[in-house]
């Protein structure tokens, strides 16, 4: 079970305090699939990594009782330097896993071929996507952060991660953040939206799209009282 | 108006429904010469605790949270009316965020409604007035709906008064 309590992000904007989300309480239990939906700069990758442990949070705790990975579509933990193959030997390294194992899992999905050999800063977003998503795979974790990974890649790419993940991995938990509102409300069981400083919990997927949809069209609040 | 006695609630008809229109284009109806604030003390026919909260089937709560689908959300108690044109003016404030959307109020029975649409402009108070005449005697009950379905925000009910303004 992942249990986030007291959750906050608040950064400085123009000098002053502006809060991300504030108070935010929410678990996860295995085998659930929670989404995340909010306008760009409203808080959601922010979120994913504060679950991720890459930034912390201002304030709250956050308690995995399973493994996870980190966020998908995130580059942050792969070293520019080094060489896809060098990449992969240092995480499985540090998930003490078999290298060759994980190599022949992520190499199988990635399909990278030679370009394995090439320091990791020269590839492209798709294929960083590639190597991280099948690297994350061949390491097996019980619960999966994904910040818009089905987006990055080729059609082929979706749907090979489609099938790897809600496919051959169902069973798995999920937190996914994206702006597809078709995919959230076919996938997920709960939605979190985040907007302006502010962030709910809905049990219902679809109430949850239906209300996000709406958002998007809604003037905010500083405008409609000016 | 003498109300003669409560009737089973309204059902079957788009009362209770709300399509929701994302982009925004549906709810052009802007009554803002019969949707004015509100700017001295109000004083209700029907106050505040006659309402029912739809989403809790309760009485209508001093404050409550208009979170949701775009739904009706406060129904009155249905009461059967004379012959007339009548008048029924719901008025209600809004915190900021719930002034963003859009709102309805309906009045009406099984055999037809009268609505009247209202576009929020912020933070305040607002009165809606619907009219509808009745031929015969007959039985009325008043919606307030939000036709959007919202994130967030606050909705008090200061009442409704009701007026009848002559013959058919």
């Amino acid at each position: 079970m992942l249990k986030a309590r007291g959750l906050s992000k608040v950064y400085p904007l123009a000098g002053r305090p502006r809060a991300l989300f504030e108070g935010l309480d929410f678990d996860v239990a295995p085998g659930e699939r929670l989404g995340l939906l909010g306008r760009n700069g409203q808080g959601k990758s922010t979120l994913i990594k504060i679950l991720g442990g890459i930034i912390p949070p201002t304030t709250g705790t956050v308690d995995w009782g399973m493994t996870h990975s980190w966020p998908l579509g995130f580059g942050g933990g792969f070293q520019g330097s080094l060489t896809g193959l060098d990449n992969i030997q240092f995480i499985s390294r540090i998930y003490n896993r078999p290298f060759k194992e994980c190599l022949a899992k992520a190499e199988g999905f990635a399909e990278l071929g030679a370009a394995l050999k090439m320091p990791f800063k020269y590839y492209s977003s798709g294929m960083r996507a590639r190597l991280a998503f099948g690297l994350s795979l061949a390491i097996e974790f019980d619960c999966y952060l994904i910040d818009e990974i089905i987006s990055v890649g080729d059609a082929a790419f979706r749907t090979k991660c489609d099938n790897e993940l809600f496919g051959k991995r169902a069973h798995k938990t999920f937190v996914i953040a994206s702006h597809d509102l078709a995919f959230m409300k076919a996938t997920c069981h709960r939605i979190i939206i985040i907007d302006g400083g502010r962030a709910k919990w809905f049990d219902r997927a679809d109430m949850a799209v239906d209300i996000y949809a709406s958002l998007a069209t809604l003037p905010d609040v500083a405008s409609v009282a000016a | 108006m003498t109300p003669v006695r409560a009737l089973a609630p309204i059902s079957g008809d788009d009362l209770y429904s709300e399509s929701v229109d994302v982009k925004g284009g549906a709810f052009g109806r802007m009554t803002a010469e019969r949707s004015v604030r509100l700017d001295y003390v109000y004083e209700p026919t029907w106050d505040r605790t006659e309402f029912r909260w739809l989403d809790t089937e309760e009485v209508c709560p001093e404050s409550a949270d208009i979170t949701g689908y775009g739904r009706v959300l406060i129904v009155s108690p249905p009461r059967e009316f004379s012959a007339g044109r009548w008048r029924f003016t719901v008025a209600f404030e809004l915190c900021p965020d719930a002034g963003r959307y859009p709102y309805a109020v309906v009045v009406g029975n099984q055999s037809g409604a009268s609505r009247e649409d209202l576009q929020a402009s912020g933070a305040g108070l607002y009165e809606v007035s619907v009219e509808r005449t009745l031929e015969a005697v007959a039985p009325l009950e008043v919606h307030l709906k939000i036709t959007r379905a919202a994130f967030h925000g606050e909705l008090r009910l200061l009442g409704m008064t009701v007026e009848r303004l002559g013959d058919p």
